[in-house]
């Protein structure tokens, strides 16, 4: 029974995870003012083999949902597993060994990159931290033992990204940010991990160069049985790569569907409105369909509207929106929190 | 009538490595109250293009020739290696210029107030209380509540909307006759893109002035420009209104540029037809079309894909207002 169970495990899980901030005034006695709740309690599950999409726009807490279910951020309250076992407690030693298994991409490769490093060194580094390639490890060093093969391993790597192998030894600032974030995939890739966030990959990249990296990234998956967390602004892209999209506004999830679902039929009200924001690359459908703009920014998360998250926005909040917090749940084949779902 | 015509603009910056031609005979004009769209690939020109416009790259570090006339009722101005002195007159005056980093192109130690009024007093010789009052018109033509308050804050205090909104403001204040928008939109979020493409258009509408929009998203340009350059390699290989590009892209590379754009509009799990290999080095370029060597319509080419490789085809009228630079008869794709 517990061997049928274990083939559904999913390969990251979430519960009512949290991640705040505190704001401190700027006295040396810093007191905590406030706190700036990123995440404020995320409940999701990724199966081996799935992508989620998790969308929204900048300061709705998508890249600390990410970074803290890496444990880069200690998450402040909640639960992370991974393949089944708790490691919200892990310590630094025991997340060590397991980064070699959940990796990430960074959004921005110009700050992402050390500039005294070369590529290939940069590369490089992940098989030297985790012992690979210098011949110490007898199962791990593989075809890379030795330098000449840490470097073959690099180069492999750099151009499966769609890089120069010739640039081994060039420094970041002589590429372009679209291919600075190949480095950057090249990187997260080096150790085989079966989990990856992608915060971002895509949106630095040129057009044909984005779509080259999303087939990419479903090859790889594919290949290798790679898990996602992909984390975009852009839905479009999610839409090529997801399995499942969550929505996420204001450190809540406001809905989480099937890919196909989200897109054609969105329940929540942000949802829909974000799904219309983008623009379609054809002049004649673009110019003939309506638009919601929402009017307004993302409010502070330190301060985040009692009720629905989303009422300062929404054009059909009602009384009820401002008083009582919509929960997550199932509205035809999706999850949706809201009062009112379309 | 035309604003600005370019002709044979050519821009080389001398490396160790050898001369990178990064903008390599680049031809266009833009009309009054008309957005023209500068699409490509990160390297492909389309931002030293405007850098070079704007009097903004150094002279010891790069070679500019060709010329780029702005008319203007006192007569035509040759913007191409002008004076210092005399750009600086008309940068942010007649032609002014909006980047993609909000952040970056806002200086955090001054309030945005002093930032604007500044700009409006170096090309006026007004008192500043007049600058500062319309600092505050532009403020709240962008859109910024409580703009005479809003002054005196400073850029971090914004979000990345907002201070494109600044910019924006900023880059208006002298009404300029011609809005350089570098990627606008590109560090902002799809709703907030919205608002500013749409605030874009209602200012353009109002004030009739003349917009190149360099962009590498072709949903936005599908939405903002009248015409669409695309650029690769330094070289525009097509020109055309824009409902004729997406409609009949002539191309291979727009073609394929067009087919390579994931779309909501369309079902998901399906696999983009990516463009193979990466543009060329600008140091080394081909003799012949920079982008035969990615191109998979050039066996199709009478004369074979040698005649691609050994000659750059002309920038050929194919239909009417519709340029394309490929060796393909009739531009068939």
């Amino acid at each position: 029974m517990s061997n049928e169970r274990s083939a559904e495990t999913p390969i990251v899980e979430v519960r009512n995870l949290l991640k705040f901030f505190p704001i401190t005034s700027n006295s040396i006695f810093a007191r905590a003012k406030g706190d700036n709740k990123a995440v404020n309690g995320i409940s999701f599950a990724l199966q081996p083999g799935e992508t989620l999409g998790l969308v929204g726009e900048s300061g709705c807490g998508k890249s600390t949902a990410g970074r803290t279910l890496l444990k880069l951020y200690e998450p402040t309250s909640g639960q992370i597993f991974f393949k089944g076992e708790e490691i919200t407690n892990y310590s630094p030693r025991k997340m060590k060994a397991l980064r070699t298994k959940m990796q990430i991409i960074f959004q921005d490769p110009y700050s992402s990159l050390n500039p005294r490093h070369s590529i290939g060194e940069i590369i490089g580094a992940a098989f030297a931290i985790h012992g690979m390639g210098v011949g110490a490890d007898s199962q791990s060093s593989r075809s890379n033992s030795g330098k000449g093969g840490i470097k073959r391993a690099v180069q492999d790597l750099m151009e499966r990204v769609g890089l120069n192998p010739e640039h081994y030894n060039r420094y970041p600032h002589e590429f372009s940010g679209g291919q600075r974030q190949r480095i950057g995939i090249a990187r997260a890739l080096a150790l085989k991990p079966e989990f990856i966030v992608c915060d971002e990959p895509v949106s630095a990249l040129d057009v044909s160069i984005q779509a080259q990296v999303i087939n990419l990234l479903d090859d790889l998956k594919d290949d290798f049985g790679l898990s996602y967390l992909f984390i975009a602004h852009d839905l479009s892209v999610v839409q090529h790569i997801s399995d499942r999209v969550a929505v996420m506004y204001l450190g809540k999830i406001v809905e989480i569907a099937p890919t196909e679902e989200i897109y054609q039929r969105p329940h929540h009200p942000y949802t829909k409105a974000l799904l219309s924001a983008i623009p379609i690359p054809d002049p004649v459908l673009e110019s003939a369909r309506e638009q919601i703009v929402l009017s307004g920014d993302l409010p502070s998360p330190s301060n985040p509207p009692t009720g629905c998250v989303f009422n300062t926005r929404c054009w059909k909040a009602q009384a009820r929106c401002f008083s009582e917090e919509p929960l997550l749940h199932v509205v035809g084949k999706s999850e949706v929190a809201c009062h009112f779902p379309e | 009538m035309s604003f600005l015509d370019v002709n044979d603009l050519r821009v080389e910056f001398p490396t160790s490595d050898g001369v990178v031609r990064a903008v390599d005979g680049v031809s266009f004009s833009v009309d009054r109250g008309e957005t023209l769209a500068i699409v490509g690939e990160s390297g492909s020109g389309k931002t030293v293009t405007n850098l070079a416009l704007m009097g903004l790259l150094s002279p010891r570090a790069s070679r500019i020739s060709g010329s780029a006339i702005m008319h203007q009722p006192s007569g035509d101005v040759e913007l191409i290696n002008l004076p210092s002195e005399q750009a600086r007159k008309i940068r942010g005056k007649n032609i002014a210029m909006i980047f993609q980093d909000p952040m970056s192109s806002l200086h955090p130690y001054y309030s945005i107030g002093d930032q604007i009024i500044e700009a409006h007093q170096i090309h006026n010789e007004v008192e500043h209380e007049v600058s500062k009052a319309r600092a505050i018109e532009l403020l709240e033509m962008v859109g910024i509540p409580e703009a005479a308050t809003r002054m005196r804050a400073y850029p971090h205090q914004f979000s990345g909307g907002m201070r494109q909104r600044v910019m924006i403001a900023m880059a208006l204040v002298n009404s300029p006759e011609l809005l350089i928008a570098d990627e606008p939109t590109t560090a902002l979020d799809v709703t907030v893109q919205a608002q500013i493409l749409k605030l874009l258009r209602e200012l353009q509408r109002d004030l009739k002035m003349a917009i190149i929009l360099i962009t590498h998203d072709l949903g936005v340009v599908a939405g903002a420009a009248d015409r669409v350059n695309v650029m690769y390699a330094g070289k525009v290989v097509e020109s055309a209104p824009v409902r004729e590009l997406y409609a009949n892209p002539l191309m291979p590379y727009t073609h394929g540029l067009l087919s390579s754009v994931p779309r909501m509009d369309r079902s998901h799990g399906t696999r983009l037809s990516a463009i193979a290999g990466q543009p060329p080095s600008l140091i080394a370029l081909p003799p012949g079309c920079a982008f035969a060597p990615r191109c998979t319509f050039s066996t199709r080419v009478n004369g074979g894909p040698s005649l691609c490789a050994s000659t750059m085809p002309p920038l050929v009228e194919h239909a009417p207002s519709h340029f394309a630079r490929c060796h393909l008869e009739g531009a068939k794709l």
